[in-house]
Formats: C-alpha cells, structure tokens, sequence
C-alpha cells in the first residue's frame, strides 16, 4: 500500500510541474488541445498509480510528451496567425450586428435553445438587445449588448473619475510585505499608526490588510487576536 | 525564451532515453541469448553441468539488471522470466531433456519478444 502512495506523490508531483510549465493558460483551458492535453494527463496519471505492475515511467514519459506537444502548439500558435487558426480555430459571430447568423449557428451544431441559454446565462434575457454574440475557441459566448441596452460607464457622463490601480497587500496571514510596502512608497511608522487606529498592535495579528490606489487601508485582524496593550512595538 | 528551452530539453531527454533504453535491453537481451543458446546446446548432449553453469549466468545477470529492467519494463513480463528460469532451474536439476529444452526455447522467446516489443516499428506502434 505504502508503494501506491509514493508513486502517486511522485505522478501529482509530475502532473503539477507540467502544469506549472504549461502556464495558466492549461488551467484556464483557454484552447481545445489545452483541454486534450489536461484530460489526458489526469488519465495518464492515474493508471500507473493505481496499478503498480506498470512501471513508473510508462506514466511520467507520456506525460512528458504531452507536455512538450502542448508548448509547441502553443508556441506555434504565437509565432504564426496561420498555425492559431489552424490549431485553436477562429471564433464564430453567431449575432451580427442584431442578427442571428443561422449558417454558423448550423456549422457550430449550436441550436437557438443553446443560444439563449448563454444569453441568460451573459444576463441578457432579451435577445433583441444584442448586437454581437460570439462563440469563442473555448467554447464561452462573449455577448456585447446594444449600445443603448449596455450598463453606463462614467464617459457616457462625461465624468473622469480618479485613476483607480490594483490594491496592494501590505499584510497577508500575520506576514509583512516589504517589497509591496515599498511599492506604496509608505513606511512602517505609517504601517504602525494605521494598525493602531484599528486597536492592533502586531503585525503578526493581522489577517489581511491591503492598501488601495487612493491610498486607504483595509484590515481585518485575526480572529484569534490577542490585543496586548503593553506591546507596542509592530514588527 | 523559456518555452522553447523546455520543449529542446524535454525533446533530447526523450529521445535520449528512448535510444540509451533501447540500445540498453537490445544488449542484455542478445548477451542473455547467446548464453540460453549454450544452454541448448549442453542439454541436448546432455552436459548438466555445463548447462546449470551456464544458467547460473543468466540468473546472475538477470539479477543485476532487474532494477532498470523493472523501471522500464512491465513487471508483468519480468515476474514471468523469473519464473521461466526458476522453472528451467528445477527441470535442469531433474535432468529432464525435453522439458528443459522446451522451457529454455520459452525463455529465450520471451527475451525475443521484450527486444521486438522495444523496436521501433508500426507494428509496435499501432
């Protein structure tokens, strides 16, 4: 028994850094032969596990194979336009500017039922209201309602909010990111007053606490907090 | 940059296997032959001795190379030329002609087969 645990845990080790080498385009299954390969390997991984009379390599070679088939493909795809439409298809408009193409519909195998299903499923109940549906190389519908039927954005109010980049986590699970920290062009001194505002005194503490682009700071402390007043050092 | 470093490296270690593997049990396997064929060759004049000793050194060899024959190979196959030799061992110790010459014709089929099922051919590979 304990010889099908290790291959196991030598196979997930294996299948992991194929996936890791793969990229998160293979998790995303961002293309059909991504798909191929994820569902292969989970298949390939699995006998040689179970089975201990196979040896170990009859597993971990296809695997490999798989792995170095599947960056060339991608490789390929990203070098040459020609090979992507090759290998990973073009996208089918199924709505045309608010009208339904019935010969992709035909050539997808895709029937109207599927069709407003994805639209309910993309929040448009009507299908009046789209002017673009396409069905990607994944499989996923993008819909793009009409203009007058899309959500307002802040241009159509001829508004200019305020630039808004990605929050950094300044503290994750007790642990102080210096570089991030650095990137907000804050200190510790700032760190230390913000978290004692919110009654913390450690670091160690918090559970999270991520800073915004308008320079706010979000913290949840740890629900097993100990608030020791006489420590007031933050480290 | 990296992507394509991985493909050239995944690609040489495969096919460098592949050949080291390959050339590794066309080796052991013709050795291994040529010795059951000496094998034959004393049972049929009936030189036991000389057939047991013989033997003794293809189950000598046989154990050395167990190990990567069993990282390469079907375990399923290695258990059955284990118990081929076992059982041309006991047939050889009963002096027994024909049952030993038909069970070293086995064994030494068996060895053929792991070299031919190595090939790389369509057969094989269909």
């Amino acid at each position: 028994m304990l010889i099908v645990v290790v291959r196991t845990l030598i196979l997930y080790i294996v299948v992991i850094v194929a996936l890791r080498l793969m990229g998160k385009r293979e998790i995303g299954q961002l293309q059909p032969f991504e798909l191929v390969v994820i569902l292969m390997i989970s298949e390939l991984a699995a006998v040689p596990s179970e089975n201990v009379g196979v040896p170990l390599l009859s597993g971990i070679i296809p695997i490999l194979v798989l792995l170095s088939a599947s960056l060339t493909f991608a490789y390929i795809s990203l070098k040459s336009e020609k090979a992507r439409d090759i290998i990973c298809g073009k996208p089918s408009i199924l709505i045309d500017r608010g009208k339904i193409s019935e010969k992709e519909l035909r050539k997808n195998c895709y029937n109207i039922s599927d069709l407003l299903e994805e639209l309910r499923l993309n929040n448009i109940p009507n299908i009046a209201d789209v002017e673009f549906a396409i069905l990607e190389n994944n499989g996923q519908i993008s819909v793009f309602p009409k203009v007058q039927k899309r959500p307002t954005i802040p241009e159509d109010f001829n508004l200019t909010p305020q630039y808004e980049g990605l929050p950094l986590t300044i503290i994750m699970d007790g642990k102080l990111k210096k570089n991030h920290l650095e990137q907000s062009k804050k200190d510790l001194d700032w760190l230390k007053s913000e978290l004692e505002k919110q009654k913390i005194t450690r670091i160690k503490d918090v559970l999270i606490a991520s800073l915004d682009s308008s320079g706010k700071l979000f913290v949840q402390a740890k629900a097993t907090k100990k608030t020791n007043p006489s420590k007031n050092s933050v480290r | 940059m990296r992507t394509l470093l991985t493909i050239v490296v995944i690609v040489m270690l495969l096919l460098g296997g592949s050949f080291t593997s390959y050339r590794y049990i066309q080796t052991t396997t013709h050795t291994t032959g040529e010795h059951l064929e000496v094998v034959v060759q004393s049972i049929s004049i009936q030189k036991w001795e000389g057939a047991k000793k013989e033997l003794s050194t293809v189950r000598q060899s046989w154990d050395e190379n167990n190990t990567w024959w069993s990282i390469l190979l079907d375990h399923e196959e290695i258990d059955t030329i284990d118990i081929s030799i076992r059982r041309l061992e006991r047939l050889l110790e009963s002096q027994d002609v024909t049952l030993s010459l038909s069970e070293v014709s086995t064994l030494k089929l068996l060895f053929e087969n792991l070299h031919d099922k190595e090939k790389f051919t369509l057969k094989n590979i269909l």
